[in-house]
């Protein structure tokens, strides 16, 4: 699994426990979007607030309540930008726009975004932003195998793909053929992960599929899928009665 | 060997354990959710469940059912490694101690710092000073006349910027905190340009403050700069210093690496770093309100300068003396 020579964006870490797991690195794109929908959030909240108060860019200082109203949204906007990113990745581990994404941001040895490294990662946004959204961070994430840009690299994180929930079934099939002893393990593993998907796939694609290994099945069509799925619930279970 | 099915149904009682046991631990609400120490069976549950991956790996299991291995263990290990201490005893200490003694831990810097502030500012204070027009050279005569006007002693404007003469204490609270804690993150974030970024805030700074403070004194309008400076001044400029230091630590993993690779002792500065600018926006923070409920009252000069060597005294001692045991 760890040697593979196949080009992808997972990172393997090995725990403690001796199995090793696989992270798959956030890109660009999916960051950037990410990053649009954070600042449409801050901006609302901001103009949300600001039209709450009253406050408008022509009006000035003229009374107490306004001043006040003034002072909160200077501290605000403050909060919006400085704050705003770092509490939720530190707490959550994601921001608002990134967890719509399905990202989350983890250190590089899989556990989660500790204090310190939130706030690193954050505040050095001004300097990913130079000169112009983000082109400086952009270019240090295209440098690096795993996207990351200099907060990244200062506070020792990765931006990566959370888990989806996948739902818990047994396989079960109401055939069972024992498959040719020749097959070798990429293709029992193949077959297996069809028989596994068969569910969520049209008839049609399910027989275009199966075409493939005509060579093994010496069949085609439905009787092909037939075949395959056979030959999986033998290997999961067993010949059954 | 055990087939997958087989293998499926003997384990998948621990399996969903396992599972209940993260979901207790994720529970959105809070009364649900349990803390992490009083689950004793969590880490021989994960381990087992790691072998069992790994068991489901080697022997060649469907993919479906390793990945399904794989997200659980994901979980799993996030919740058994993420440290979650109680951040308020740990805020408290940082307080109290911790981040005085993290400044003391880097001393040389914190003293190259504060030459790279006081010294240019100094320099040019003397040379706004001895000659009224120099400060021309520096800031416009729009931005001169608007600095003089703020600090007109004849001038009965509470010692506000000009376009905020009318603002209310929280209003200038407000405006502080946004413009002085913003400065001493761009400090801090510049070091990651090898540290040049840092030295060429710090020294704007320096210049900007060290001018207006030479030139007003040279024009006579003491009472009314010395005293609505002094108060804050105190908190406000080590905090810059400090805030150059996180600076500049960053600055230097990534000139001087020594033996490690240059990201690496970046992520190694960069603890420190992040205490060390928390800390600073502490100081500011307090600096801000300080600037905007203290400075700008109209008590006499005396009591507006003993408070502010009391400041200043305070905030070096603190410095000097807190965390020792």
């Amino acid at each position: 699994m760890h040697g593979d020579p196949r080009i992808d964006t997972m990172v393997y870490l090995d725990t403690p426990e001796g199995v090793q797991l696989g992270y798959e690195v956030a890109g660009t794109i999916s960051r950037a979007l990410a990053w649009a929908i954070d600042a449409a959030i801050r901006g609302a909240i901001f103009i949300a607030l600001a039209m709450a108060l009253g406050i408008n860019a022509t009006q000035f200082v003229v009374d107490d309540n306004l001043a006040m109203a003034v002072g909160l949204v200077s501290v605000v906007a403050f909060a919006l930008e400085w704050l705003y990113p770092t509490c939720f990745e530190a707490r959550y581990g994601a921001t608002p726009g990134k967890r719509l994404l399905g990202l989350r941001v983890v250190q590089t040895s899989g556990v989660p975004l500790t204090w310190p490294s939130a706030i690193v990662r954050n505040f050095l946004r001004a300097v990913d932003f130079l000169p112009l959204l983000y082109m400086t961070g952009t270019i240090a994430m295209l440098c690096n195998r795993d996207f990351r840009r200099l907060g990244d690299l200062a506070a020792d994180t990765r931006v990566v793909y959370s888990a989806l929930a996948t739902p818990w079934q047994l396989f079960n099939y109401p055939r069972s053929v024992r498959p040719p002893a020749t097959l070798d393990e990429d293709t029992r593993q193949a077959i297996l992960g069809f028989a596994e998907r068969a569910g969520s796939l049209s008839a049609a694609r399910r027989i275009e599929l199966a075409d493939m290994l005509f060579p093994l099945t010496g069949q085609r069509g439905e009787a092909a899928v037939d075949t395959l799925m056979a030959w999986s619930n033998w290997i999961v279970r067993g010949q059954t009665r | 060997m055990q087939k997958q099915s087989h293998f499926e149904t003997t384990h998948s009682p621990q399996w969903d354990h396992l599972r209940d046991l993260l979901a207790q631990l994720s529970s959105v609400n809070p009364l649900r959710r349990r803390h992490p120490t009083t689950l004793t069976e969590l880490p021989a549950l994960h381990t087992q469940v790691c072998h069992h991956l790994a068991l489901a790996r080697s022997r060649g299991y469907s993919p479906g059912l390793v990945n399904r291995l794989h997200d659980l263990v994901l979980d799993s290990h996030r919740h058994l490694y993420h440290h979650k201490g109680s951040w308020t005893q740990r805020a408290l200490r940082f307080v109290a101690g911790g981040f005085a003694r993290l400044v003391r831990r880097h001393a040389g810097l914190f003293w190259i710092c504060c030459g790279l502030f006081y010294l240019p500012a100094l320099l040019f204070g003397l040379l706004c000073y001895t000659d009224p027009d120099f400060i021309l050279r520096i800031h416009s005569s729009r931005q001169v006349q608007d600095i003089e006007t703020m600090y007109d002693p004849g001038n009965f404007n509470a010692l506000r910027p000009v376009g905020y003469e009318a603002a209310g204490q929280f209003q200038m609270f407000g405006y502080y905190i946004a413009n002085n804690i913003a400065i001493d993150f761009r400090v801090f974030a510049g070091g990651v340009l090898f540290g040049i970024g840092t030295v060429f805030f710090v020294l704007f700074n320096a210049l900007h403050i060290g001018s207006i403070a030479g030139h007003l004194s040279g024009i006579g309008y003491n009472p009314t700069f010395w005293g609505f400076v002094a108060g804050h001044s105190a908190l406000e400029l080590t905090a810059l210093c400090i805030s150059a230091m996180a600076g500049l630590l960053l600055g230097r993993a990534l000139v001087s690496p020594g033996r490690s690779r240059r990201a690496d002792a970046l992520a190694m500065a960069a603890g420190d770093a992040a205490r060390l600018i928390i800390g600073a926006a502490l100081m500011t923070l307090a600096a801000a309100f300080i600037e905007a409920y203290w400075s700008s009252t109209e008590y006499p000069l005396r009591i507006k300068l003993s408070v502010g060597a009391a400041i200043w005294l305070l905030t070096i001692g603190y410095l000097w003396r807190a965390g020792r045991n």
